[in-house]
């Protein structure tokens, strides 16, 4: 079964290359891994997170869960996050997630989909050399605390990616606009499965 | 020029000139006199080289036919630009059950997860961007997909990765746009070099 945790991101060989903790990849520097099992992930950007599809077995899936710094999602990705509510929303918080918007009718999948598009947006800014969480930057800073440059390249990705940026000003926080492009995101597949 | 952008390596031993492009100075995607590509030593780096001759659409494909690996990395990359070091999309592939789809930003070499079939040599490899999606084929089959979003735009070329050992040799290099809503460029087995060159 194919499921998704937040894994952290691995430094392998060289100092220059980045992969999935806890599974096996190119420049992997400590094989072998936890998890013999191939995978795909997306990056938070520069943000040492990624968003991980694998086809594990239970077994596999325990393994995986019981580490301290993985966020597991419910195999079946319509449930709603029902009383597992307080867990998500602690995790995610803790890793630069806005998650104030969830609530118990909210399902894994809309919060998958949600991360899905605020990394799509990271790597965006990552690819023009920026980082959405520069020294200093919580998601509680204003647009307008952040500089012309990075609010310039925030503005270009989220409109070349096609999110609708109306409302956002620079008062808005980065909190704020996460939560905007998070609730616009739309279905992407990994690994086979469309979230 | 017109495209397909081609890529034969024929020609005296030297790195890639004139239509190409290459991100590294130190070491660099090459011909190796006898009409193949290569790269130029052994590095831990990895020698890129994009096609310059060209504009391209941002949606577009790379692709080799892998002559012998020998236990190194070659790679069809996609959205390369610049030069100083590798930014681009890569499907790399080393014939010994490593493979998969990473980003380099800036030399930062970011893995972004395996793909599903081995590769061996006379295989060809490409890899497509199209939006925010890259699609791994080989000999023609999708062997993954891979959504990401941090180059939007750039051009097709190769990649490789000899660290130690024997350099790994290619052929047949090609790159073009997709075209929207056609179906993609068919894919064969790639002749063998010396067959070709008999012919």
């Amino acid at each position: 079964m194919v499921r998704f945790y937040l894994v952290p991101v691995e430094i392998g060989t060289g100092g220059n290359t980045r992969g999935p903790k806890y599974f096996p990849w190119r420049y992997d520097a400590d094989p072998p891994a936890l998890i013999q099992e191939p995978s795909q992930q997306r990056d938070y950007g520069n943000e040492p997170l990624m968003l991980l599809a694998s086809d594990l077995t239970d077994a596999e899936d325990a393994t995986l869960s019981a580490q301290i710094d993985v966020t597991k999602f419910a195999d079946n990705l319509d449930l709603a996050l029902g009383a597992d509510l307080a867990r998500m929303q602690s995790a995610l918080e803790a890793l630069k997630l806005p998650a104030q918007m969830l609530t118990a009718a909210t399902t894994y999948r809309q919060v998958i989909r949600g991360i899905m598009g605020i990394f799509l947006i990271a790597q965006c800014m990552q690819g023009k050399g920026f980082n959405v969480f520069a020294a200093g930057v919580t998601l509680s800073t204003t647009l307008n605390s952040l500089s012309a440059a990075v609010r310039t390249a925030l503005t270009d990705c989220a409109t070349s990616l096609g999110f609708d940026t109306t409302g956002i000003t620079g008062a808005s926080t980065v909190r704020q606009v996460l939560t905007a492009i998070a609730n616009q995101a739309s279905p992407s597949p990994m690994l086979g499965v469309t979230v | 020029v017109a495209l397909p952008a081609t890529e034969d390596f024929a020609g005296g031993a030297a790195a890639l000139s004139g239509s190409w492009t290459q991100q590294l100075a130190a070491v660099t995607i090459n011909k190796n006199g006898s009409g193949l590509g290569t790269q130029s030593g052994t590095s831990l780096n990895n020698p890129t080289a994009f096609w310059n001759a060209d504009v391209f659409n941002n949606d577009h494909y790379s692709q080799i036919a892998i002559v012998a690996f020998n236990g190194n990395f070659v790679e069809p990359v996609v959205r390369a630009s610049g030069t100083g070091n590798e930014n681009f999309y890569g499907h790399y592939t080393n014939g010994s059950g490593t493979r998969g789809v990473e980003k380099a930003v800036a030399g930062t070499f970011t893995d972004l997860g395996a793909t599903s079939t081995a590769v061996s040599n006379g295989d060809t490899v490409r890899l497509e961007a199209s939006g925010s999606t890259l699609t791994a084929k080989l000999n023609g089959v999708i062997t993954g997909t891979f959504p990401d979003g941090t180059f939007a735009s750039g051009a097709p070329g190769i990649a490789a990765n000899a660290s130690a050992g024997t350099l790994p040799t290619f052929d047949s290099w090609q790159g073009d746009n997709l075209l929207s809503g056609a179906p993609s460029s068919p894919q064969r087995r790639p002749v063998p070099h010396q067959q070709r060159r008999a012919a």
